[in-house]
């Protein structure tokens, strides 16, 4: 394979040591890909600060490509990746979350994830306020405006949908079956991008657990 | 028995209640001869008949004329069916926003391969946009199913052909979302169309681009 020379070989001041064998035991990447993924960590986590630990802003950026824009939904999933809100993302926290985005996750881990996605209050359910607040900041980012009218009736009828028992709010249960029948809802929970991983970020890392050779430049 | 011959002699009781304009139509209705007895038209001329008919309402307005218009009007081609999208429900909505691409970790913003924009065009315009632009790319059209479009680009990459599908979703009846990827074929070949000749040639259409 030769020499590949890029900035992600340069080694990253403060990122832990970290267990590629009991990550890759934990998600459904092999250890190979929990290598290339510390690479895009590394990346990542130095945009900003170099403190081996992905922020908020370095997040946005990564998104983004700029951090003034505030967006409802990439900081809910940066909430659901900072498992133990910390405030910051590390390494662990950045396989794991990942790992449920993985082709090959199971499909209740995925729907689990989307149900906390949108649980915005963290209440267990998700209530119809919530949804409204989604929609409103959907249309918001894409600078699209519809009468308050249109909006209410296009949320009543996906509640009353999902809502089977009628209670004002949707439960995992119900989120459980209304995704059953509209399996288009967990689109943005596959991340095709990752089974190419190792193909984007090959990894260099000289404590490799597998046996591979380099020429290390 | 008993009603029978009291109908026959027109023979009842008004309700006390019933107003002289009333009581005086109802014996015009009631009269047991069929020759000397109202008509419909007559019916329908009479004031107190016609006080609080509501004759905005379409369908009075047809029964209510004596030359028996149909009473709805005759359907208006359904042109609809033609480029029929599938249509959102708001949890559909939501998952369009960029903050939940998280394909933006993996590439660039203009490496990918998978783009939308929002259109306050009718879903026919924007098919017949691309079938435009398809043909002056020399691109084969299929259409796959309602809303959607297939876009074949035969290339001498080892890739095979550059394959483009094209998905368009209704949020509501004045807005719609179309999404454009790449499904196989050369990645930078496929950028290099889709920047040079298929993004300006889209423009018209669009809203606004998702992520931008």
């Amino acid at each position: 394979m030769g020499c590949f020379c890029s900035t992600s070989s340069k080694k990253f001041k403060k990122l832990p040591s970290f267990d590629a064998a009991e990550l890759a035991a934990e998600t459904p990447f092999t250890v190979n890909e929990v290598e290339a993924l510390y690479e895009l960590f590394g990346k990542l986590s130095s945009s900003v600060d170099d403190d081996g630990l992905i922020g908020k802003d370095e997040f946005h950026l990564a998104l983004f490509r700029n951090y003034d824009k505030r967006n409802l939904f990439a900081d809910r999933i940066f909430d659901l990746f900072d498992v133990n809100r910390s405030g910051h993302i590390d390494f662990s926290e950045f396989v794991r979350s990942l790992g449920v985005f993985h082709p090959k996750a199971p499909q209740a881990d995925k729907v689990l994830y989307a149900f906390k996605l949108y649980d915005l209050r963290r209440t267990g359910f998700i209530e119809r306020e919530e949804l409204k607040e989604m929609v409103l900041a959907l249309l918001h980012e894409s600078d699209l405006e519809l009468s308050n009218d249109i909006i209410e009736s296009m949320v009543d009828k996906t509640f009353t949908e999902a809502d089977s028992k009628g209670d004002g709010r949707i439960d995992q249960e119900e989120w459980r079956e209304y995704v059953d029948k509209n399996p288009s809802l967990l689109k943005n929970m596959t991340l095709p991008h990752l089974m190419d991983i190792t193909l984007r970020f090959p990894s260099f890392v000289m404590n490799s657990q597998v046996e591979e050779t380099y020429t290390t430049g | 028995m008993q009603m029978y011959k009291k109908i026959s002699k027109a023979e009842y009781k008004c309700p006390h209640s019933f107003p002289p304009e009333v009581r005086r139509l109802l014996k015009r209705i009631l009269d047991p001869n069929p020759n000397t007895r109202i008509s419909m038209k007559k019916i329908m001329e009479n004031s107190w008949f016609k006080k609080g008919l509501n004759l905005n309402s379409k369908q009075m307005k047809d029964s209510v004329n004596p030359d028996f218009q149909p009473l709805f009007e005759p359907k208006k081609p359904d042109f609809s069916h033609a480029s029929k999208v599938s249509s959102f429900n708001a949890f559909d909505i939501i998952s369009l926003s960029t903050g939940f691409d998280l394909s933006g970790l993996f590439v660039e913003n203009d490496r990918k391969e998978e783009v939308k924009f929002t259109s306050a065009k009718p879903a026919s315009d924007i098919i017949s946009k691309m079938e435009q632009i398809a043909t002056s790319l020399k691109m084969e059209v299929c259409t796959k199913k309602d809303g959607q479009l297939n876009l074949k680009k035969p290339s001498g990459s080892q890739n095979g052909p550059l394959l483009i599908d094209v998905e368009i979703f209704e949020i509501t009846s004045s807005f719609h979302l179309v999404e454009l990827k790449k499904s196989s074929g050369d990645a930078f070949e496929y950028r290099k169309l889709f920047n040079q000749d298929v993004k300006p040639a889209l423009q018209e259409l669009v809203w606004a681009w998702h992520g931008e």
